[in-house]
């Protein structure tokens, strides 16, 4: 006889355990890779197909004069969120900037990304400053000013990597990254590392491949249908942004540190996790680390495991594809497919963090009449509560669920068509898809687990 | 006798979400395995 100690918390009322979801929706990406495999013969998604928006609605949406009103607004919005984090109140709920920055900015800007484009761009504050600086300093001298720096090729998208790695450190991992203070001072001092990076290899080169925050939502943009080309914004083909994703160094790291952060963050809350921590914990204190610190450090460790096992886990769907030959090397391979992450990334987001969004995201109401937490109310919001009931337990696993599973198939169909144009034999290209095929399912069950209330 | 096992019902449901996983992992090296040694024999 066996005794199973302590029930399994579920959600309440779900016609189906939720380990079943997991299978259910293994069996969604087996019965799209079937379909794709048969209906879909010839690459389509390889050649860029698009067309302005008409009647020169395009044009006036990438005009100088828009351009510089987002630009001011980008710039204004950061001014405020630096101006509260260091004069408003302590507290993290009732100051402007860590709403804004973690949810506001950092979430909320994913799904206008995805729905409108490269949208960050245009309000980018450090993009705009740079431009303007770059135009005063043309106008005054009556000289164009010296050509910058060759960005490096080796470099390609690391500084992004980093940069994303490190505001996930001060999210995750720091025990003051939720403190208006420290949140203002760590982005005056990115501001400081950008402004550099923009002086040296020029303002556009540095925003299309350092720029942490540029690089992370224009990946996600490349998912929407609109795209801004040669000053005007235009529309293509659904999911046909993600195969130009140019092949530079570090773009595998910059991925794996997005979906590794998330899942990291979702493991935090996983009884495994809170079982081997505290040794952690201790070993780095056995080392002379104050507690503070050695929490940190165990953190950190968790942090850089997670990152280190989504890439692991591609590399490894990689060295499949190889093994099912047609000459290519494994670092080609991973470079050909690091596209196809993007959409796995983007429902990672979605799904951990979409109820943060809609509930945190309501703070911004009461903030932007009281954004130093110190009793103004400018806009007679400052009353505003936050509505809970928008959303239930329920509601919220289907919606995760949903997001899992459009992205992951997503993600089959940018493999399955790259695929297709990357081999000459259809045969090995959709054999060497198995091995992929089997990564998205890897990707679709650490999501649900990490998402369930299993194990917590 | 009796068989206690703390926590094992958390643990077999997360087994369950990996199962789909492992699975599909042993199914591919299965079937590259016998691919292989097929093209070998002949």
């Amino acid at each position: 006889m066996f005794l199973i100690g302590h029930g399994i918390s579920v959600r309440s009322d779900l016609p189906i355990p939720e380990w079943l979801f997991g299978w259910a929706a293994t069996m969604v990406l087996v019965v799209s890779f079937v379909a794709l495999a048969v209906l879909w013969p010839e690459p389509r998604l390889q050649k860029p197909t698009w067309r302005p928006l008409p009647g020169g609605i395009g044009r006036g949406l990438a005009s100088r004069p828009v351009e510089i009103i987002c630009g001011a607004i980008g710039i204004f919005l950061f001014g405020l969120t630096i101006y509260a984090g260091l004069r408003g109140t302590e507290s993290t709920t009732a100051n402007f900037a860590p709403i804004f920055i973690y949810v506001i900015f950092w979430l909320g800007l994913v799904p206008l990304s995805v729905l409108f484009g490269d949208v960050f761009r245009a309000f980018n504050p450090w993009r705009a400053i740079g431009r303007a600086v770059a135009w005063v300093a043309r106008t005054a001298g009556r000289t164009e000013l010296p050509a910058p720096l060759e960005y490096p090729a080796w470099l390609g998208r690391w500084p992004a990597a980093v940069g994303i790695f490190a505001f996930a450190t001060m999210e995750l991992v720091a025990s003051n990254g939720d403190k208006p203070d420290s949140l203002a001072v760590a982005a005056l001092a990115y501001s400081a590392v950008t402004f550099i990076g923009m002086a040296l290899y020029g303002v556009d080169r540095w925003i299309d491949r350092g720029e942490a925050f540029s690089v992370y939502f224009n990946l996600f943009s490349r998912l929407s249908v609109v795209e801004t080309r040669e000053g005007e914004v235009g529309l293509r083909r659904p999911l046909s942004g993600l195969p130009r994703l140019e092949s530079l160094p570090g773009t595998v790291a910059l991925i794996s540190v997005m979906i590794g952060s998330v899942s990291f963050d979702g493991f935090t809350g996983k009884r495994p996790w809170n079982s081997i921590s505290p040794d952690i914990a201790q070993f780095f204190q056995d080392l002379g680390l104050s507690p503070q610190n050695a929490l940190e450090a165990t953190f950190t460790l968790g942090l850089i495991g997670g990152v280190l096992f989504v890439a692991g886990f591609y590399w490894l769907g990689v060295l499949g594809a190889r093994s099912v030959g047609g000459g290519f090397s494994a670092r080609r391979l991973a470079h050909e497919f690091a596209h196809t992450l993007v959409p796995i990334a983007l429902a990672y987001v979605a799904a951990h963090y979409f109820t943060l969004l809609l509930f945190q995201g309501q703070g911004i109401l009461y903030l932007i009449s009281d954004p130093l937490g110190k009793g103004s109310d400018i806009f007679g919001t400052a009353d505003t509560q936050i509505d809970y009931t928008l959303i239930g337990a329920n509601a919220t696993w289907y919606w995760q669920v949903a997001f899992v599973v459009a992205g992951h198939v997503a993600a089959l169909m940018l493999a399955h068509d790259r695929a297709l144009a990357l081999y000459e034999d259809k045969r090995q290209a959709v054999r060497s898809q198995y091995w992929m095929l089997a990564v998205m399912v890897g990707f679709t069950s650490l999501a649900l687990w990490l998402l369930s209330s299993a194990n917590t | 006798m009796i068989f206690q096992i703390a926590h094992a019902g958390h643990w077999l449901t997360s087994i369950a979400y990996f199962l789909p996983v492992v699975a599909f992992l042993i199914w591919l090296a299965v079937t590259q395995f016998r691919e292989r040694r097929s093209r070998n024999d002949s």
